[in-house]
């Protein structure tokens, strides 16, 4: 009974051990922009984007502009990252 | 007798499987500064509207050609992409719409995060009135930034932003400023930038056959 005890206890800690999340980072995306942002074109836009939308909000909270934050300072941002794809056809 | 055999057995399987643990962390989610934005939040059951993720290998190779040089269709905003990104090991944006389906589970997510980032980070600006955060983590001597995060929830959306690896805010500042100064065919110039071959040699006179 020791012995099974031990062999289950080992299997877990077997599979505890392997299934640990996958450490490789994800380079894909569940959103709309996932079709292309593999494109070196794309991935500068959202890295120039990424940074743009922590600066704006770093300048919308810091100066304690009146409206909502979304709204006033990262919307048009967010827009570009939703249309990112349709914008990349379109100015192909 | 035998329980101690298996113990044993047991022992040494981990032991011998520990390395394979430590090189399965050692990536970019081993970092202080990785924001476990997939652990806190199902976005398999949520699906964001934007999930930028940029590790250093695509970011690297991307903006390799964008240096301020005369190709570089940055180069008269002032914004160097080549030097914000080189300490920078991850960019991540997710964005969220909040709906009546999912605002549960996203706020649940949302003050997950909060409170990761207030136990560990520093926060810089934060309005919790309107549920803003701005954090930073310094390196281990405390001299650089070693990430950045924001979080922004109001009732419509929900917005993390993860960074990590050591960035200017300076000049995170100064993109924003240029944002507009962009070029209108900015996606064109980089196009071009990204599909022109590398200069050829110059070619040498071939020898004529007498």
């Amino acid at each position: 009974m020791a012995g099974l005890t031990s062999i289950l206890a080992c299997l877990i800690a077997l599979g505890a051990l392997i299934t640990w999340d996958d450490p490789t980072p994800r380079s894909g995306s569940s959103g709309p922009v996932t079709v292309v942002e593999r494109d070196s074109t794309v991935i500068v836009q959202q890295a120039v984007g990424s940074f743009a939308l922590v600066g704006h909000t770093l300048k919308r909270v810091a100066s304690r502009a009146e409206g909502t934050l979304i709204e006033s300072a990262a919307s048009p941002l967010l827009r570009s990252f939703r249309n990112a794809k349709s914008k990349l056809i379109d100015n192909l | 007798m035998t329980s101690k055999i298996w113990f044993a057995v047991l022992t040494l399987a981990l032991l011998a499987l520990a390395p394979l643990r430590v090189r399965a962390q050692a990536g970019v989610e081993a970092d202080r500064a990785y924001l476990p934005i997939d652990q806190v939040i199902d976005l398999k059951a949520i699906l964001p509207e934007v999930d930028i993720n940029l590790p250093r290998y695509l970011l690297k190779d991307a903006v390799s050609e964008l240096n301020g040089g005369t190709n570089d269709p940055l180069a008269r905003t002032g914004i160097n992409l080549s030097e914000l990104v080189r300490d920078v090991k991850l960019i991540r944006v997710v964005v969220i719409e909040a709906k009546s389906t999912n605002r549960a589970a996203l706020t649940k997510g949302m003050a997950s995060l909060r409170t990761i980032l207030d136990s560990k980070w520093t926060p810089v600006v934060s309005v919790p009135g309107d549920n803003v955060g701005i954090y930073t983590l310094g390196d281990a001597k405390g001299e650089s930034l070693a990430g950045l995060a924001v979080l922004i929830q109001d009732t419509n959306d929900a917005v993390i932003v993860n960074i990590v690896g050591n960035v200017s805010l300076g000049k995170i500042l100064q993109v924003a400023s240029s944002f507009d100064k962009l070029p209108k065919d900015f996606l064109q110039k980089l196009s071009k930038v990204s599909s022109d071959p590398a200069p050829k040699p110059e070619a040498t006179p071939e020898k004529t056959v007498q």
